[in-house]
């Protein structure tokens, strides 16, 4: 019991651990990281099954730990939001946005309303978002994850503030 | 603006909550895992002796040198086991077992068909015979079935069932210096928790099974109450019944694990859904005769 309350991330594992080992462990901390961005248990399924074969399909001698499989996991979540960008822009072109200038917002966000307006963002905004903000990235951390620029996130993490504001306020208002 | 304003978004910061998947999906990647990941007992054969020094397999022809626990949950019995008696698993050779980490004598979980065909839900021993030949022949000899030996990874095997239906496997592990083998090899009732403390032996009919076991393994009987005999000399000890004094007396082993506090470990059965009777003073110490939470029947000790 002890073992599940401390943070399980931070700690250094023994060297003896394998990912089979590191199974039972691992599994609701890649689980619970998944379910919490992407809100939907198929799509958390998915992915964490896509972490952990992927990562047994790593070939090292350096034992895994629970902190470096949530960044597979990362990986896998931004990857999937890439492909749902793409499918959606099939359907129709993102509309372009001239201004890069970030307005001030003061404002409380309510947690769970600001998650909900998450999952209503455009995929790459959220994959944004969730990098910068949720998992606490720096935005050049996040530029790495995206695969994208520093220059090119920073101006994509003003079109997504700026998508998150509209649908925030919008929905608050209706 | 000049008031720098602190970043609303800032309140999104998500820490990781665990959050365990459904318990169907957790199995599936599980078995796709050990399907996926070159396993060290894929390589190394499973009956070594670890690093503990004490001897896993027995040491004596005769002895057991692995327990088979089959279960129609693989999944569960993991969970369970691994929570009443602290047991940790290592991934067997195949997808449907799971070996326990570091008790004595070696056990696996098994969830899968027999070697000869169809399933059993309870235990199934190993016994170690210095020549598997030989052993095979008189276990024909003594009117039980058994395949011809052959060679698994960890030792020349052959699995039958003796002369009353109860299945067994045998494994040649001839001792390497027999004469420097103590007539106690001192793990006969298990050292430390979650080590198997004894086994019990249902049988139909006494009589034809110490004619068997005694034919077969030159066990030698002593004669306790009425319908039971303890085993001379192997480890773990085993007594034979055909009616136990408590629990089921359906054909078969029910394994019997030693704990240091038999309280505790009552409730923890309770807790992952077992049942667990009242502990009981015996001569030999406390006693729970318990199911686990598919229904195995097995006793707790504490000695």
């Amino acid at each position: 019991m002890s073992d599940d309350d401390r943070d399980v991330t931070a700690l250094p594992d023994r060297p003896d651990v394998t990912l089979l080992t590191l199974y039972d462990r691992a599994l609701p901390q890649v689980y619970g990281y998944l379910m919490a961005r992407c809100g939907d248990r198929a799509v958390a399924e998915d992915l964490t099954a896509e972490t952990f074969l992927a990562a047994a399909a790593v070939r090292t001698n350096v034992p895994p730990t629970v902190g470096w499989l949530i960044g597979v996991a990362r990986h896998k979540l931004v990857d999937h939001w890439r492909w749902q960008a793409r499918q959606e822009r099939l359907l129709h072109a993102v509309e372009g946005s001239s201004s890069s200038s970030d307005d001030p917002w003061d404002v409380e966000l309510d947690r769970l309303h600001a998650h909900d307006v998450l999952t209503r963002l455009a995929p790459q905004h959220r994959a944004a978002l969730t990098l910068r903000y949720l998992d606490g990235l720096s935005v050049p951390e996040s530029a790495t994850a995206l695969g994208r620029g520093v220059a090119a996130t920073e101006a994509l993490l003003v079109r997504a503030r700026r998508e998150f504001r509209h649908v925030y306020e919008g929905s608050n208002d209706a | 603006m000049p008031d720098p304003q602190p970043d609303p978004f800032d309140a999104l910061r998500s820490p990781i909550i665990p959050l365990a998947p459904d318990a169907a999906f957790a199995a599936d990647l599980r078995d796709r895992l050990v399907r996926a990941v070159p396993t060290p007992t894929l390589r190394e054969p499973p009956m070594t002796t670890e690093t503990t020094n004490r001897p896993r397999n027995g040491v004596r022809s005769g002895d057991v040198s692995y327990i088979t626990l089959g279960l129609p949950d693989l999944t569960r019995g993991r969970a369970f086991y691994g929570a009443v008696l602290g047991w940790r698993f290592s991934p067997g050779n195949s997808e449907h077992g799971a070996q326990v980490d570091d008790i004595v004598p070696m056990m696996g979980l098994w969830g899968g068909e027999q070697p000869t065909g169809g399933r059993v839900h309870g235990a199934v021993l190993g016994f170690r015979v210095d020549d598997i030949s030989a052993a095979v022949a008189a276990v024909r000899a003594h009117g039980g079935t058994i395949n011809d030996p052959h060679r698994e990874v960890y030792a020349m095997a052959a699995e039958g069932h003796d002369d009353q239906g109860i299945p067994f496997y045998l494994h040649e592990m001839p001792s390497a210096a027999r004469d420097t083998v103590s007539g106690d090899a001192g793990f006969h009732n298990g050292e430390v928790e979650g080590d198997v403390s004894y086994l019990t032996m249902v049988v139909p009919d006494l009589d034809a099974a110490r004619a068997f076991y005694g034919g077969v393994f030159d066990w030698t009987f002593n004669i306790g109450r009425p319908g039971g005999a303890q085993v001379t000399g192997v480890a773990p000890q085993i007594g034979m019944t055909t009616q136990p004094e408590t629990g089921p007396a359906t054909p078969g082993v029910i394994v019997c694990y030693r704990v240091d506090d038999i309280a505790a470990a009552v409730h923890r059965v309770r807790d992952e859904g077992g049942q667990a009777s009242e502990v009981a003073q015996r001569p030999y110490g406390l006693e729970s005769l318990c199911t686990d939470d598919q229904g195995t029947p097995f006793y707790l000790h504490q000695f």
